[in-house]
């Protein structure tokens, strides 16, 4: 449709170029519309709307016939070159006549014979240029001409309204043809009545200029408003909106216009706060045309997590959906420009709706106060802002409070604290006597591949009921076969990295680093199934929300490390246990073992202050806050982001980030097993020893019996204690302890004092309310970074969730970079008390060193 | 996974301070007086079966087991109001019902007669344990039963339990008054040795100390046996809260002992509990303390004048006793860091003289309080401390044993009535002095131990 009719050439010399008067008109007149004898389909979800062929294959109707005229008025008029009639040769006021009644067909968008249109190259697309035709009267031309830009103003709203209410057009678009088509019959009712007095004979071509001068102001409104939308590419209903918004700021000042458009931005925008309203109040979806600033993507399932673990319902179910255009602002959001400010607290509110309703729980009904408030208007509420956005911030607290009800309440399905409750008990041990049990079993002793599956749930399931933690309020909430356990090869420092790696950006090196320089993980059998084993939970959701499988690596982590510990410090009581016979033994002898039992007692001393250290001096204070913080949370986003946080303290403060830490301690706790081991035998061989004398039992008399027990055991410690290979393995233990003791204590200094250094610098960042991390390895920095920088997946949604949430986040932060003072203060505690047992190796060992005034 | 524990209680001594114990363990779990679980102990968090089983009924019943040679005391708790507690199996009373006549030999050898009754008693509460940590035993070593009888069961259940853990409440005689047991010099020695053989720790409480306290921290002017039980049974059951009130931290018997006891042979433990209360018949007799807090508690423990052993021994002789180790349990809401606090200050106060060869410094076991007493007090704490010093209270019996026995065993008072007994007879019915020589050897070696601890070369030193 390139060609340009009727031919420049054959107009006569008074007919002008036909010409444009609008800035654009879009596509509107691109090309007529597809002559298709298919039905226009558009689906809806499962449902489909139909439009039947005859409604697109009607060019009269839809204004397509403007572009396909001067082909069909050719064929018609059987190839001759001049349509209409030449007014030529009438007189001036005949030629008036009829071109007023020309005129007013044009204004009810027909086909002129004297005012005709061709198509003419537009930028873009063709476009529609008006021309006089067949007039020779000069100022009649001219003042037709004047009203040339009203014809086309027609002719483009009438187009804009036949083609965007048709159905395959985005809701707000149809609503705003819908509202054009509205403005346009009342444009109509002006033609009628202008019809009327040019039938009475009193409409001039002046008149018909002075009456149209008004209205064609309207006119001029709407046809820019459509050319401008059609002429962008893929305009959005969010943009379509924008458009409407910038163009009634555009008009200030001008009055009339101004309420011209706020009539076509409450028309347009009420199908998009219809949405709206379904999504706040319900949590529904209902936006067949994609248009909603949310998106669904309904491939991510309720446990489907991201690669680091983390829940990704929670953080990509329901986002924000993007800008189309590309370019530099591609980062921005497909959102109507009123709505901006409340974006992120629109996604969070249908999400928090639709968890609940993927719980299997009703959404609470809205307030019908809230659901009025969610309606476009252009006026200030009380308090300054447009009262809808009051009403999303009413829906949104309405869903967060509904949503933290059913999560913290009693139902099935929330419980939340206690579900935590009982991650404490099972992965900190709380309550210390979880696994004794477990530890006491020969089989979890013994290497792993001896042991299937179903032999340790059993031994797990008999432990769990045997502590005390069954008789706990909270564990009710977890039923038959939800705890496990699995053998776990890698390695503690593995599984640190596991759980920290992906969290900070800025820790990614280190940890890579450290990697290179951890052994393999030691797949070899010689592990015992204790020192492989790890529970693991089967969180159902929604908890799992907050405990994913991210979470519960962190927990894991600081349950292997409390495991081994705890592990360690029973041998020792075995060890304590298997030389406390020796009590008997007289002169030499005894002093001989005095340095085996300074060694279990140094072991014993240094394990016990690690375990109080992680569990009375950080996991217990942390915890504590933690669960004050949960109760005063008004929103999930800001659970999630606390307890993140709380774990993420958790594996730092206990030292498990450190990996010189956790090597040195791993040592310690071998050499705790291997000393127990040493003196394991001598239990074994006393027994025996005993067991052998009281085989004899019927023919001696008991007390002879008992004697010569007691006696057989003495010679056995004392035998024990002269080994001079038993004397050479002690030693080697001593200087490894002694070792390694003064490696770690020496590693936590330049810890403390990293910190302590740190520490003003992450204060003085957060006082600042600077987010991000400030400092890597600042206990405070990185704390502070946690809250905000989103490692955690949602912590963006969280942070922007309007109020709440970005205050939790500041709290937050300030309350644990203020406990940080705490924190240090336990730490040096834990290195003076380690110190001491430092000193202790070195005397026990060498007697070097100077001791340690009184303490 | 409970890690149970027998309370053994031998003698006038030992059940009035038991049963006092487990009204006390009672009240702290909310169990009735008859074993029925109150109805507002629900709360749970305890963990009664290190001391309680549930019978089929659903009594409790405590892992008690009540031996006395004569009748007088046990009848008195079999019509008190704990007299449907115990499994009445459990208690043993002689048949002759004489009692040793404070004599250690009649008691000691009372006990090897009814050696199987006594093992088919401890056998039994042993095989209702899933898994038996160990005993505890409470009796005195000054009078005939608790001594003798309570040697014997030392000595037993060492050699058939050696894999269990035996701690004891020993209740140390009077030994600022002139005593009607003229003989408790004698009972007394032998027990030690029994008790520095045969135990694996030994709670040492000082009559002495505790009428002192109770005259001059209670303000009690005449001290009844109640009383002062009710300061043994109040120490008994604050030493066991970490094993009944499951924490983090100290939750079996031997890490509890373990960490106190380094080398051990040095396993005399000495204890202070502030603040105290006693009861009288006008109610609650509170000390003067009002305001408790960690720091106060902790600073309090170390002043002598709360232990519950008495020094005897002059201040020139006590300024080189030295802490081996100290263990408070602290009860109550405390946080950690005010522990962290209190010790920094003790530190700098240099209140306490430690060992300079092992750990040297205070360890901190905290512990929840129950929520069933009513307590004026926000934290109260127990101290158990290894101490030098001790020795000076076994050179007190042995000195007060030499004035009895006399120069070279030249004087011998008031011993024929253990000639009877064939461990002190040679068998033409003369006396036999070895035993006693040979609990002689043993404390006095227990008390140079002591001594030896107190010297910075003691790992190193050749005995």
């Amino acid at each position: 449709m390139q060609q340009v009719w009727p031919p420049a050439a054959v107009l006569p010399a008074v007919c002008k170029a036909p010409k444009t008067y609008l800035q654009t008109t879009g596509d509107l007149f691109a090309a007529p519309d597809q002559d298709t004898e298919d039905k226009l389909v558009v689906k809806m979800g499962s449902a489909q709307l139909v439009s039947p062929a005859w409604n697109q294959s009607r060019p009269w109707l839809t204004g397509s016939w403007l572009m396909q005229y001067p082909a069909d008025y050719v064929a018609e008029a059987g190839g001759s070159a001049a349509p209409g009639v030449d007014l030529s040769a009438a007189a001036p006021s005949e030629q008036e006549a009829a071109l007023v009644a020309d005129l007013l067909g044009v204004f009810m968008g027909q086909v002129g014979e004297y005012v005709v249109h061709a198509m003419v190259e537009g930028p873009k697309w063709q476009r529609l240029g008006l021309q006089v035709k067949g007039v020779t009267e000069p100022s009649l031309v001219e003042q037709v001409e004047r009203l040339l830009p009203l014809c086309e103003c027609v002719y483009t709203v009438k187009r804009f309204v036949e083609t965007r209410s048709r159905i395959d057009h985005p809701k707000v678009a149809q609503a705003l043809a819908a509202a054009v088509r509205e403005l346009q019959r009342e444009w109509w009712l002006v033609v009628v009545q202008l019809d009327h007095l040019q039938r009475l004979g009193q409409l001039s071509l002046a008149s018909l200029l002075y009456y149209c001068r008004e209205p064609a102001a309207s006119m001029q409104m709407l046809a820019s408003i459509a050319g401008e939308a059609a002429d962008q590419d893929a305009l959005t209903s969010a943009g379509l909106l924008n458009l409407l918004l910038a163009k009634q700021r555009s008009l200030a000042g001008d009055r009339p216009g101004q309420v011209l458009l706020g009539r076509l931005l409450e028309a347009a925008a009420e199908p998009y706060f219809g949405i709206l309203e379904k999504w706040l109040t319900r949590g529904e979806l209902d936006d067949p045309y994609h248009e909603f600033m949310v998106k669904e993507d309904a491939d991510v399932s309720l446990d489907s997590i991201t690669p680091d673990g983390q829940p990704r319902y929670w953080s990509q179910r329901y986002r924000l959906r993007g800008a189309v255009t590309a370019g530099s602002r591609s980062s921005q959001h497909d959102v109507p420009e009123f709505l901006n400010s409340s974006k992120e607290a629109i996604v969070v509110t249908g999400k928090y709706l639709n968890v609940i309703r993927q719980c299997g729980q009703p959404v609470p009904p809205c307030p019908a106060s809230t659901v009025a408030k969610l309606r476009y208007s252009a006026a200030a509420g009380d308090s300054g802002s447009p009262p809808f956005l009051q009403g999303i911030q009413e829906a949104l607290a309405a869903a967060a409070g509904a949503l933290l009800q059913l999560m913290c309440g009693p139902g099935p399905q929330g419980r939340l604290l206690s579900w935590l409750h009982c991650l404490k008990h099972f992965f900190l041990m709380d309550q210390g006597d979880l696994l004794v049990h477990l530890m006491e079993q020969p089989e979890m002793q013994e290497p792993h591949g001896g042991l299937p599956p179903h032999q340790l749930q059993g031994l797990l399931d008999a432990a769990m009921r045997s502590s005390s933690v069954a008789a706990s309020p909270h564990i009710d909430v977890v039923g038959e076969g939800v705890l496990g356990g699995i053998m776990e090869h890698r390695s503690l420092l593995q599984l640190v990295m596991a759980a920290t790696c992906s969290m900070d950006g800025l820790d990614g090196g280190a940890a890579g680093g450290a990697a290179g320089i951890l052994p393999k993980a030691a797949s070899d059998s010689t592990q015992s199934s204790l020192e492989l084993l790890l529970l693991t939970v089967n969180l159902s959701w929604p908890i799992s929300l907050v405990v994913s499988k991210r979470q519960l690596l962190h927990y894991q982590v600081i349950f292997k490390q409390l495991l081994s510990l705890k592990w360690a410090e029973r041998d020792l009581g075995l060890a304590w246990q298997s030389m406390r016979a020796t009590k008997r033994l007289t002169g030499e002898d005894q002093a001989r073992w005095r340095s085996w039992h300074m060694l279990c007692s140094q072991l014993t001393y240094v394990v016990g202050e690690v375990l109080r250290f992680s569990s009375i001096d950080v996991l217990e204070p942390l915890w504590g806050e933690l669960e004050a913080r949960l109760l005063q949370a008004g929103n999930m986003d800001e659970v999630i982001c606390l307890h993140n946080a709380f774990l993420s303290a958790a594996l730092q403060h206990c030292l498990l980030t450190e990996s010189h830490m956790v090597r040195n301690i791993s040592v310690l706790l071998q050499a705790a097993h291997a000393l127990t081991k040493e003196v394991a035998g001598l239990n074994e061989i006393s027994t025996a020893a005993s067991s052998s004398s009281s085989n004899r039992r019927p023919g001696q008399p008991q007390q002879q019996q008992q004697q010569q027990q007691r006696v057989d055991g003495l010679l056995i410690m004392s035998k024990f204690c002269r080994d001079e290979q038993r004397q050479a393995q002690l030693k080697a233990l001593q200087d490894r302890v002694s070792d390694v003791l003064q490696r770690l204590v020496r590693d936590l200094n330049m810890h403390y004092q990293a910190l302590l250094t740190a520490a003003p610098a992450a204060g003085a960042a957060a006082a600042a309310g600077v987010g991000g991390s400030a400092g890597v390895g600042s206990l405070g920095g990185r704390l502070a970074g946690l809250a905000l920088d989103g490692g955690w997946g949602s912590g963006g949604g969280a942070a922007a969730a309007g109020g709440p949430a970005a205050a939790a986040g500041g709290g937050l932060r300030g309350s644990l970079l203020g406990d940080s003072s705490r924190d240090l203060a336990s730490l040096h505690n834990l290195i003076q008390r380690l110190e001491v047992g430092c000193h202790m190796a070195g005397g026990a060992g060498r007697q070097q060193q100077a001791w340690p005034a009184a303490y | 996974m409970p890690r149970e524990i027998i309370n053994i209680q031998v003698g006038q001594c030992g059940n009035q301070v038991g049963s006092e114990f487990w009204r006390k363990l009672c009240s702290e779990h909310g169990i009735s007086k008859d074993g029925m679980l109150e109805d507002f102990a629900t709360q749970g968090g305890d963990r009664k079966d290190v001391f309680f089983y549930q019978a089929d009924d659903e009594h409790y019943v405590p892992r008690a087991i009540l031996l006395d040679l004569e009748p007088r005391v046990i009848n008195g708790i079999q019509t008190s109001d704990i007299a449907n507690l115990f499994n009445p199996e459990n208690i043993f009373i002689s048949k002759e019902g004489g009692g040793a006549g404070n004599n250690w030999a009649s008691g000691f050898t009372q006990g090897e007669q009814v050696q199987e009754t006594l093992l088919d008693m401890i056998d039994r509460e042993a095989e209702y344990c899933d898994s038996l940590e160990g005993f505890t035993l409470c009796h005195s070593i000054a009078g005939g039963t608790g001594s003798g009888m309570g040697s014997y069961l030392l000595e037993l259940l060492s050699d058939r339990w050696n894999k269990k853990l035996i701690q004891t409440y020993s209740v140390f005689p009077n030994q600022s008054e002139s005593s009607d047991v003229v003989v408790q010099p004698y009972n007394s020695l032998l027990t030690l040795k029994r008790l520095t053989q045969n135990a694996d720790a030994v709670v040492v409480l000082d009559n002495t100390a505790l009428d002192r306290i109770a005259v001059e921290r209670l303000h009690v002017e005449n001290p009844t046996f109640a009383q002062i039980n009710s300061l043994v049974s109040t120490v008994m059951a604050a030493s066991t809260t970490t094993l009944r009130y499951p924490g983090y931290m100290n939750n079996d018997l031997v890490g509890l002992i373990a960490s106190l006891i380094p080398t051990p042979r040095c396993h005399f433990l000495q204890t202070g509990y502030t603040p105290l209360t006693v009861e009288n018949e006008s109610g609650l007799v509170n000390s003067s303390i009002r305001k408790t807090t960690v720091l106060d508690v902790m600073r309090r423990l170390l002043q002598p004048k709360n232990l519950m052993v008495s020094p005897h021994a002059r201040a020139k002789d006590l300024a080189s006793s030295r802490y081996i180790s100290i263990l408070n349990i602290i009860q109550g809401e405390v946080d950690p860091s005010q522990v962290h606090k209190s010790l920094t200050r003790i530190r700098e106060r240099k209140t306490a003289n430690f060992i300079e060869w092992g750990p040297a410094s205070i360890q901190v076991a905290l512990s929840k309080k129950s929520p069933y007493v009513q307590s004026a007090h926000r934290v109260s704490g127990l101290m158990l401390a290894n101490n030098t010093s001790i020795r000076h209270l076994f050179n007190k019996i042995m000195r007060d044993y030499d004035k009895l026995m006399g120069p070279n065993n030249s004087r011998r008072a008031f011993l024929d009535p253990y000639a009877q007994f064939s461990r002190f007879s040679d068998g033409n019915g003369a006396l036999d002095l070895e035993e006693f020589m040979d609990a002689k050897d043993v404390v006095t070696s227990l008390s140079k131990e002591y001594e030896a601890c107190e010297r910075a070369d003691y790992i190193q030193s050749e005995f």
